[in-house]
């Protein structure tokens, strides 16, 4: 590695470079893996994954997330570690990444490490040296815990198929949301360089044998609002995403400025609002039964900073309603404001000994200050509602209002909303 | 001596807080007198109306309400009965009994009877000690000691060692471990070869390896770093990493 030059640098001072140069990446879940530990060898994983801390901004951390290296040959404008940006550029050794990563787990602070790199002279030689790595962690150092690790852009069959075979997850980032953007802040990438990886990945799993493929699947990353691509072309591009290439997980990153290209928005505050309503759209997508065009059209591309999109999609579609909760279809059900996965889950076992009334409903955990204006219990509204879309948006409005001060709806991309109460829940669940 | 039988009051058993003291206890309601309320030993308040009577721990008495708990209402049920055990909460045996009196008349359906008060009630009693595992098994911080022991300290509100201990033990394969729950004085611990818990009335801990202040900076550093700085929101860190966990965390309480 004829760059990496700082060969004498304080471990500490790398760890904060790298690991500051890695944090935004959204990804740091270690779901979708589930195994016993094994003699000899150190660790487990859990399939519902595990947090093990929360930093500063609220944010789970599971994994030690790092870089092993940030030099990068790449000049992406909306990245952090771009070739023409002047930062200290180190790299970690193999030992020293396993080490940490051992004696990090070993103390209980993480659930394994994801692994990321800036690319160093090819795609290929970069996954090379991501390899070496991690076959030392799993062979030498016996980890059997967690490992994500990105596959480069651009990288061969034969190398992701190596990488795969040593991590519970892959990903291929596709950063920004349209091929246009893409040519206007990433010229080095194309669409192929990032969907070819992304379908590798894909046949890699299908085709996974008993040594196992990357078993907790594949995800990728978009960052939001560096681009004046709107709600519903992320929202389509993620659907098909889930579709085409059967990806796990598809995580948005609220674009935090760290270039001044002419092309991208001036510092201000990262679109977190935003980013928490494409999670909830995201969920009702993979768990819901919604699909994109039900959410957002042409006509109304981006989401409501007011409600939820369940909730908008229930108020344009008053027609459906109400829903009588002890006969509903489970699909019927999921589609109501204030009834989640688990709540609707309960209400078809519940049903089945009981006639159920708003009082257990509550105990079900259904959220009945969004639900009542939807459902009837035994045939009954809950109590006399005048139900016209004026009146529920008021009332919907007025609970959410009381807990954050709103502005107007405006422009997609010009809402830079402060972090509030609701975006508490976007690491843990997306449930509405 | 004045006999409360006579005065008319309810029943209450007693039992010394094991999982085979209460099951006892549930033995003796249905094959005695059937109780108003059981509670542990030690955390309950005498009142005027009511009869106390000591249970004797049997366990060949618990045995047979846990098989009859397994085959008759079944696995589920049984595991809502243990992690109710494990709660904090002083009524919590009372809850399982009523629980258990449902459960012997209908069977394995009761836990679909989510609506029922007495099933209710258990889920409720459940959910906070399945909650506190969850967190406790990412929270929990482990200490490397002299001799390659890793030790790690709690203080949680239920019962947690009969389940982080066995997790631990998966997870940690080749390394032995202390799991020191503060608050009870008891201890999880693992030889690499099997688990137990052990009274931890009299332990001292062993003293710290020399590397392992180095490797709490470090993390510190990391934890540090990862935080986006446009993106601060302390609120809704100490809503999912709540502030009676930092004690131990590390990264929160300064390494110390």
């Amino acid at each position: 590695m004829g760059r990496v030059m700082i060969m004498s640098m304080d471990l500490a001072d790398k760890l904060r470079i790298l690991g500051g140069a890695a944090r935004y990446d959204s990804a740091c879940t270690s779901s979708g893996s589930q195994r016993g530990g094994v003699k000899g060898m150190t660790g487990n994983a859990v399939s519902c994954g595990i947090c093990h801390s929360f930093s500063a901004d609220g944010r789970c951390v599971s994994l030690l997330k790092v870089l092993l290296t940030n030099h990068c040959i790449n000049d992406c404008k909306y990245c952090y570690n771009r070739s023409s940006n002047d930062i200290e550029r180190t790299a970690f050794t193999p030992e020293e990444l396993a080490d940490l990563t051992m004696s990090f787990y070993k103390r209980n602070y993480i659930e394994g490490l994801f692994l990321s790199s800036g690319i160093v002279r090819d795609p290929d030689y970069t996954m090379e040296l991501m390899c070496r790595v991690l076959a030392l962690l799993r062979g030498q150092y016996g980890f059997n815990g967690y490992i994500h690790a990105k596959a480069i852009p651009g990288g061969s069959a034969g190398m992701i198929s190596r990488l795969g075979r040593l991590t519970d997850r892959l990903s291929v980032n596709i950063e920004l949301p349209s091929e246009r953007s893409l040519v206007l802040l990433a010229p080095q990438k194309d669409k192929e360089k990032i969907l070819n990886p992304m379908g590798l990945i894909q046949r890699g799993i299908r085709d996974r044998d008993q040594r196992g493929f990357a078993p907790a699947g594949q995800s990728t990353q978009m960052i939001i609002g560096a681009t004046p691509d709107t709600d519903y072309q992320i929202l389509r591009l993620s659907e098909s995403l889930y579709r085409k290439f059967e990806l796990r997980r598809v995580f948005y990153s609220a674009y935090v400025p760290v270039g001044d290209h002419p092309a991208l928005p001036v510092a201000g505050k990262p679109p977190l609002l935003r980013e928490h309503r494409l999670y909830q759209a995201d969920w009702l997508l993979r768990f819901y039964g919604f699909s994109a065009d039900e959410l957002l059209d042409q006509r109304r591309p981006a989401l409501d900073p007011v409600l939820d999109p369940k909730c908008q999609w229930a108020l344009r579609h008053l027609e459906t309603f109400p829903v009588e909760v002890n006969r509903a279809d489970y699909s019927v059900l999921l589609r109501v404001p204030g009834i989640g996965v688990r709540s609707a889950k309960r209400i078809c076992v519940a049903r089945r000994t009981a006639s159920l009334d708003f009082e257990h409903l509550r105990k079900l955990g259904v959220v009945l200050k969004r639900a009542v204006y939807f459902i009837t219990c035994k045939g009954r509204y809950q109590t006399d509602l005048k139900i016209n879309e004026g009146f529920i948006y008021r009332n919907l409005a007025a609970d959410v209002g009381s807990r954050r001060q709103i502005a107007a709806p405006a422009e997609q991309l010009s809402f830079f909303s402060e972090p509030d109460r609701e975006d508490a829940i976007q690491c843990v669940t997306g449930e509405l | 001596m004045c006999d409360r039988r006579a005065l008319g009051g309810h029943l209450v058993y007693l039992y010394d807080g094991s999982f085979e003291g209460m099951l006892t206890a549930i033995f003796e309601a249905y094959y005695r007198e059937a109780p108003g309320r059981i509670l542990a030993e030690g955390c309950w308040q005498q009142a005027l109306d009511e009869r106390y009577e000591k249970v004797e721990t049997d366990l060949s008495k618990s045995g047979r309400v846990h098989d009859a708990i397994e085959a008759k209402i079944g696995k589920t049920a049984l595991g809502m009965v243990y992690y109710g055990w494990l709660s904090h909460e002083p009524e919590r045996a009372t809850r399982i009994y009523e629980f258990l009196r449902l459960g012997f008349r209908i069977g394995p359906g009761i836990t679909a009877r989510l609506a029922d008060p007495a099933v209710d009630a258990l889920f409720r009693i459940n959910r906070p000690v399945l909650r506190e595992y969850d967190k406790q098994r990412g929270f929990l911080r482990f200490s490397v000691m002299e001799g390659g022991i890793y030790y790690a300290k709690e203080e949680t509100v239920s019962y947690q060692l009969p389940l982080l201990t066995p997790y631990f033990f998966d997870r940690m394969t080749g390394d032995p471990f202390i799991i020191h729950d503060v608050g009870r004085r008891l201890a999880g611990v693992s030889d690499t070869r099997q688990w137990r818990i052990v009274s931890a009335e009299t332990f001292t801990a062993p003293d710290m390896s020399p590397e392992e202040m180095d490797y709490r900076r470090l993390w510190i550093a990391f934890h540090e770093t990862v935080a986006i700085q446009s993106r601060l929101n302390p609120k809704l860190q100490s809503q999912m990493a709540p502030k009676r966990y930092w004690k131990y965390m590390t990264e929160m309480n300064g390494g110390k």
